[in-house]
């Protein structure tokens, strides 16, 4: 089946304004390949960014080896954070609608805030450490605009890679004394422990991420910007929340983030 | 030696590297003199940026005075570190790249500006942004690692893969700390030494950043520079943990495969 990315990308923009899942796009249009996934997923940031939206910077998938194997695969994907889908945080507190939702989960993640502009090939762990200005806790909200999130590789990557909304928590600027990959992340919700993991659940180090993304955007004939965000990979099992929830992470030596999911 | 020796050595170097097969020295038909061993390094070295794979820093051997005695020289030396030598926290650490690898705990300083010829302290100082514990891999193309001076520089100082630990450390624990060890699990023991033993870090960088002017390239804004280790090198683990520990809690942490 021929696929036109254009096309596709209007399914994905129509279902999330409807907040109406649709079928994958492995069974619907017989997507198969990666790169036709991410040119879908550009042609619906292009749209999104013509009505108006601005980029903040990328979100980093399937970084963990759990969810890499869930979905067969060996490597991780990204998607695109959007100044419209960023939840606000006051006072270290969030509030999200659930109507700007489908079927949300709440991830914990570090996110980096870029001082320099990264751009591959073989960017490494160490210009990323230079490049970094803070870091911070971060709750992704991944939501699925594929029906009961039945995701293959293709569809979560033409997806955004399945983001549907973020809260970054205050930015550390005296990151240099934590060492990334040995801090350790508790997700709550409604009080209750839901999910744990530390820093090295995301590809061996948080840090590796964005040098992992770098690269792949350089094969892709783009960057990584001075002040781009970049949200490095959850570091423990997504939970669900629906309307009500109230989820707090926790992350050793940052400040936490609480999201309230309201009607 | 001319210039022709010299594409003729690169020749036989790049040959005993792409066939992992361990050779004889390079002077065993006669001296290999330092300044044509550094000609030939830097000449394979730009070969090697030239296809793709770009100079990120410099790493330092022979540091101490029984080493050099033994080599028979009166300074360190110095090799070139490319990007593909790098290996990130988190990837594994494979085998099969390497010809008969030898592994060392190591800080290496990462500048946030140039060093130029003739720095002073105070200058070199203020030109470090941070520093990092690393396990330098070395992998010479000697047999056994006999090797003479020119030979070792010749092939790059050995520089075989640098395993980046997991932190940022401040510049401070080159000079001074509680804990000054820096030290690699070999089997199930540590083997390793101090910081301290590594004498004058400023006065090895000021050095590093001559030979590196000299050879054409300098230090540059982002370079890393391997300072060189407080302890003699082991073999390389065949499979499995690979672990370094240093100053403020900071380890290197990889699986060999």
């Amino acid at each position: 089946m021929h696929i036109v990315a254009e096309e596709l990308a209007r399914i994905l923009e129509d279902a999330w304004q409807n907040r109406r899942p649709v079928d994958p796009f492995h069974e619907s249009h017989g997507l198969q390949d990666v790169e036709t996934a991410y040119r879908i997923q550009q042609a619906w940031m292009a749209m999104r960014l013509g009505q108006g939206e601005t980029v903040v910077g990328r979100k980093i998938g399937l970084t963990s080896r759990a969810m890499q194997q869930q979905l067969g695969v060996n490597e991780p994907d990204f998607g695109t954070l959007l100044k419209g889908w960023e939840l606000p945080v006051e006072s270290g507190v969030a509030v999200a609608s659930m109507r700007r939702f489908i079927q949300p989960r709440v991830e914990g993640e570090i996110a980096f805030l870029l001082g320099e502009d990264l751009e591959g090939p073989g960017v490494t762990v160490v210009d990323v450490f230079r490049a970094t200005v803070a870091v911070a806790a971060a709750v992704e909200v991944i939501d699925s605009r594929i029906r009961d999130w039945r995701i293959r590789l293709v569809d979560t990557v033409a997806d955004n890679a399945s983001c549907g909304g973020f809260a970054v928590g205050p930015w550390n600027s005296g990151w240099r004394d934590l060492d990334l990959s040995r801090l350790g992340m508790g997700l709550y919700v409604e009080g209750n422990l839901s999910s744990t993991g530390s820093g090295a659940a995301a590809l061996g180090h948080p840090a590796a991420c964005v040098a992992w993304l770098a690269n792949k955007l350089f094969a892709m004939g783009d960057r990584l910007r001075a002040g781009d965000v970049v949200l490095s990979g959850s570091l423990g099992p997504a939970v669900p929340v629906g309307e009500g929830s109230w989820v707090r992470l926790e992350v050793a030596g940052l400040e936490p983030v609480d999201v309230y999911f309201g009607a | 030696m001319s210039s022709i020796d010299v594409r003729e050595l690169c020749g036989q170097i790049a040959d005993s590297r792409r066939n992992r097969t361990p050779r004889g020295s390079l002077s065993e038909t006669g001296s290999l003199p330092l300044d044509v061993a550094y000609q030939v390094q830097a000449t394979m070295a730009r070969e090697r940026e030239a296809a793709g794979d770009s100079i990120i820093g410099y790493k330092l051997g022979l540091i101490s005075p029984d080493k050099q005695r033994q080599m028979g020289v009166s300074e360190p030396i110095i090799g070139h570190v490319h990007r593909s030598m790098i290996i990130n926290p988190g990837e594994p650490v494979r085998r099969d790249r390497f010809i008969q690898p030898r592994m060392e705990p190591e800080l290496a300083v990462v500048f946030g500006r140039p060093v130029g010829e003739g720095a002073r302290p105070g200058q070199i100082a203020a030109a470090i942004d941070f520093v990092l514990l690393v396990i330098d891999v070395l992998d010479s193309i000697y047999a056994g690692y006999r090797f003479t001076a020119g030979d070792v520089v010749a092939d790059n100082a050995s520089g075989g893969a640098v395993v980046v630990g997991s932190r940022v450390l401040p510049a401070d624990v080159l000079f001074d700390g509680d804990d000054r060890r820096l030290r690699l699990l070999t089997g199930r023991t540590w083997h390793g030494g101090s910081v301290d033993s590594l004498g004058d870090p400023i006065g090895w960088i000021a050095w590093a950043a001559d030979k590196a002017a000299s050879l054409g390239r300098g230090v540059r804004r982002g370079d890393m520079l391997l300072l060189g280790s407080p302890c003699p090198a082991v073999p390389l683990p065949e499979a499995g943990p690979l672990l370094a520990e240093g100053p403020l809690g900071s380890h290197v942490l990889a699986r060999v495969e």
